[in-house]
């Protein structure tokens, strides 16, 4: 196929007599590549931040309208060509089945129902073409769900409800849809410190949360636990799913640093570690996981440059392919930490890139692990970086702007 | 013995150098964004308390000793007269007076110590005054009030003080587009049908004019001062790209050449400047990397000291852009250097031209940079930790 003469030598071109028929020839031709282009591109959802129209100064009220497929060069790595395939209330977290047959969404919302709860919406993916068909919604058992994952039965979701406090597990039914809510488990008991004794200068704590605030849950490697990061109460929370009933039953409880903030956490790919990023101190800390318990191992490292002085919150933290390194987000000091892991397990500070924008919400590394794409939801871009050979991600130059970007999952893998 | 003696006696200069160089360091006054109980969501809502000083480092440039100097509410401009005797505040709100106006606060500087004795504080003629500067005669304080849409003169009495307004000018006319064609991909307007909104005034390199920011309606206006009555007299209007947003301008140092930055597009526009008149001079130039989306708004530009380079800020993308200017007023963009922060509100270039710092509005800090020999600023790794950085003003 003779993909050489276009589309990157064209002419500016008049809509006139001879110029109209080489046109034609053009589009057509132009057609055929993208459909080439088509089979070795991959694609990826975006969920964004949506106008919340009762409170439009509300923090997840953001600038998008929903769900956007997304077109991803294999070379430059650079997203292009966004469209919405979902309009749905803030989509701020994101999974697909393990088949990629259906898409599930948190809504983060505080509006869902008479008890003003969040929601989540199941949608069934049309893989040829990327476009979502919304099978159903369900109430997220309680409000601002912020984290949707899928247990490994296949069986249950398992959301995080961030105002509301709560973890819920959803059963699935065969069709993909929600059938119901088997077991929503709300943290009780004394309120957490405002701010870390560890936290950087100038971090006033001032928004931190009264009670227990659900921001994560995901199964552990092994898929015999499912562990909770609590970032209100600074609880790490391990559980067992009975798939059976659908009901989580507690192993463990770990404390983090009063006023941490556990926030995302990643597991190392033997499943003998976990590191867990703490939002409100800017720290990672590294615990050993056995039998379903957290056993810290060394001191927490900071996520910030040294000599760092002002506000800092820490957002996503991912794990590459190799398991060597880990990668961090950093809010206000707007930069994407690299870790380098060792043999070990443990871990230290390798380099902060800058995001170059504001509010890196989440991260996102692409399926070859050549990319990573940070998510700046204040923004309103997705930034593309090359991982160079230590693992640091380089900025490629390339933007794509986008109101308030979350979460970015790839649909071809 | 002899050595010892020598010893003692460098000991004893050095003591005195280095207690000659602690009179003589370099200060700061910092401006920051106080708490708005009435108003949360204000911009001007911050976590500070006021008026700081912070001494600086000659050879680093890092800035330390961080103390609170005036108690005030949202003093997010400040000037400092000529012989360093007074410093004028603008508070940032809207609610003095039964206008639900802003104000203007006089200080009284302490030579020795930097501390700040309040003389008085004044209707600044408009809500949420963002701009203070002095005129060229050392007689009137000018102020652009941001939310009131309107610019106004205050007469400086003997003692410091400063009189009621002389003259309060409030442009009329139709709102303005909320955007500009030329803005990036990703910029959501904020605020559409946009009326007034004084962002600057200051006083021409000749001091025969003045020149005032009109963010709003996006026009450039020239006045003559008349420094008997305190009335502006309008000489000139420059209309401006449509919702561009013209925010801070700076001139060359032979006041020949007008630099306007559009906060809405992020854009540096050159103007000639004669018989206060604007004549624009070639294109605009982005502030922004080639290629950049997403959000952005420019917010100080400043032109350095040696009348080499212009900086400018950029919100969203965090980033400081660097200028070369041409022997023929033209500018060239050298560089994006990134703030090390989050949302830089403003610079400030001490006046040696050595070191240049960004005020991280979000971050709450001030970054420290050195500025290199083509004017570019290069990190030193310093930052100190301050709450709503607004403005800072270097005081040699």
């Amino acid at each position: 196929m003779e993909i050489g003469l276009l589309p990157d030598k064209r002419e500016p071109m008049t809509f006139k007599g001879e110029a109209m028929k080489f046109l034609t020839t053009v589009a057509t031709a132009a057609l055929l590549v993208v459909s080439a282009n088509a089979a070795f591109a991959a694609r990826a959802y975006i969920g964004t931040y949506t106008a919340d129209p009762s409170d439009p100064k509300a923090p997840a009220s953001g600038h998008g309208e929903g769900i956007y497929l997304v077109d991803v060069d294999s070379a430059t790595g650079a997203p292009s060509n966004p469209r919405v395939v979902a309009k749905t209330a803030s989509p701020s977290w994101i999974v697909l089945s393990a088949d990629h047959k259906f898409l599930y969404a948190v809504n983060e919302v505080a509006t869902y129902g008479p008890n003003k709860s969040g929601s989540v919406t199941a949608f069934a993916v049309d893989q040829a073409i990327g476009a979502l068909k919304q099978l159903n919604v369900l109430d997220s058992g309680g409000s601002i769900p912020c984290f949707i994952s899928i247990d490994p039965s296949g069986k249950y979701l398992l959301v995080a409800d961030y105002t509301g406090g709560a973890y819920e597990v959803i059963r699935l039914k065969a069709d993909g849809s929600l059938d119901a809510a088997t077991d929503v488990v709300k943290p009780q008991g004394p309120m957490s410190t405002y701010t870390a004794a560890d936290r950087p200068v100038a971090m006033f704590g001032d928004t931190r949360p009264h009670g227990s605030r659900g921001h994560m849950i995901l199964p552990d490697p092994t898929g015999q636990y499912i562990v909770g990061a609590d970032a209100g109460r600074d609880q790490i929370f391990v559980w067992k799913l009975d798939t059976n009933t659908g009901k989580l039953n507690q192993v463990s409880v770990t404390h983090s640093v009063p006023g941490a903030g556990p926030r995302h956490f990643v597991f190392s790919h033997d499943g003998k570690f976990l590191y867990q990023q703490q939002e409100q101190d800017s720290k990672l800390t590294t615990y050993a996981f056995a039998d379903g318990k957290l056993t810290q191992k060394g001191a927490s490292i900071s996520s910030l440059p040294d000599g760092f002085q002002g506000t800092n919150t820490t957002s996503e933290l991912l794990i590459d392919k190799s398991g060597k390194h880990l990668y961090g987000a950093n809010r206000t000091e707007d930069s994407i930490v690299t870790y380098n892991v060792a043999a070990d397990g443990s871990v230290t500070r390798a380099a902060n890139t800058w995001t170059q924008a504001d509010n890196p919400r989440s991260l996102t590394i692409d399926p070859s692990g050549k990319f990573i794409y940070s998510l700046n939801q204040s923004g309103n871009n997705v930034v593309t970086f090359r991982i160079g050979p230590n693992g640091v991600p380089q900025f490629t130059g390339k933007f794509l702007g986008m109101g308030s970007p979350a979460v970015m999952v790839f649909l071809d893998k | 013995m002899k050595s010892l003696r020598a010893t003692v006696a460098v000991a004893v200069l050095a003591a005195m150098l280095g207690a000659a160089n602690t009179a003589q360091a370099a200060r700061a006054y910092i401006g920051t964004y106080t708490p708005d109980l009435v108003n949360p969501n204000a911009y001007a809502n911050g976590k500070g308390e006021g008026i700081y000083l912070a001494d600086i480092d000659d050879a680093t440039g890092a800035l330390s000793g961080l103390r609170l100097v005036a108690k005030d509410r949202s003093p997010s401009g400040l000037a400092l007269s000529a012989d360093h005797k007074f410093l004028y505040a603008t508070n940032e709100i809207e609610a003095y007076g039964p206008n639900k106006s802003g104000s203007v606060t006089a200080y009284a500087v302490d030579a020795k110590t930097g501390d700040l004795r309040k003389l008085n504080t004044v209707d600044s003629g408009g809500a949420g005054p963002c701009f203070v500067s002095i005129h060229a005669s050392g007689k009137f304080v000018m102020v652009a009030n941001y939310i009131g849409g309107s610019y106004a003169i205050f007469p400086i009495k003997p003692d410091g003080s400063l009189g009621e307004a002389s003259d309060v000018v409030k442009p009329g006319g139709p709102t303005n587009s909320a955007s500009a064609v030329d803005a990036p991909k990703g910029e959501y307007p904020s605020q559409p049908g946009r009326g007034s909104h004084g962002h600057m005034i200051a006083s021409d390199p000749s001091g025969q004019y003045v020149v005032g920011d009109d963010a709003g309606r996006d026009n450039i206006f020239v006045w003559r001062l008349d420094t008997q009555t305190g009335k502006l007299v309008q000489v000139s209007v420059t209309k401006a790209l449509a919702g561009s947003a013209p925010r801070h301008f700076g001139f060359s140092s032979d006041g020949k050449t007008l630099y306007q930055i559009g906060e809405y597009n992020d854009r540096l526009t050159t103007y000639g400047f004669a018989d206060g008149k604007l004549t624009q001079k070639g294109k605009s130039i982005s502030a922004l990397p080639d290629g950049y989306e997403g959000t952005a708004s420019a917010s100080r530009l400043l032109v350095s000291p040696n009348g080499r380079n212009v900086y400018s800020d950029n919100r969203g993308h965090n980033s400081i852009a660097t200028f070369a200017l041409a022997p023929d007023g033209l500018p060239t963009k050298l560089a994006l250097t990134p703030i090390e922060g989050e949302h830089p509100r403003n610079l400030a270039v001490d006046p040696g031209n050595k070191f240049l710092y960004s005020l991280n509005l979000r971050s709450n800090n001030i970054a420290v940079f050195r500025i290199q020999p083509n004017g570019v600023p290069s990190f030193t790794g310093k930052w100190l930790a301050v709450s709503a950085p607004a403005v800072m003003i270097v005081v040699p």
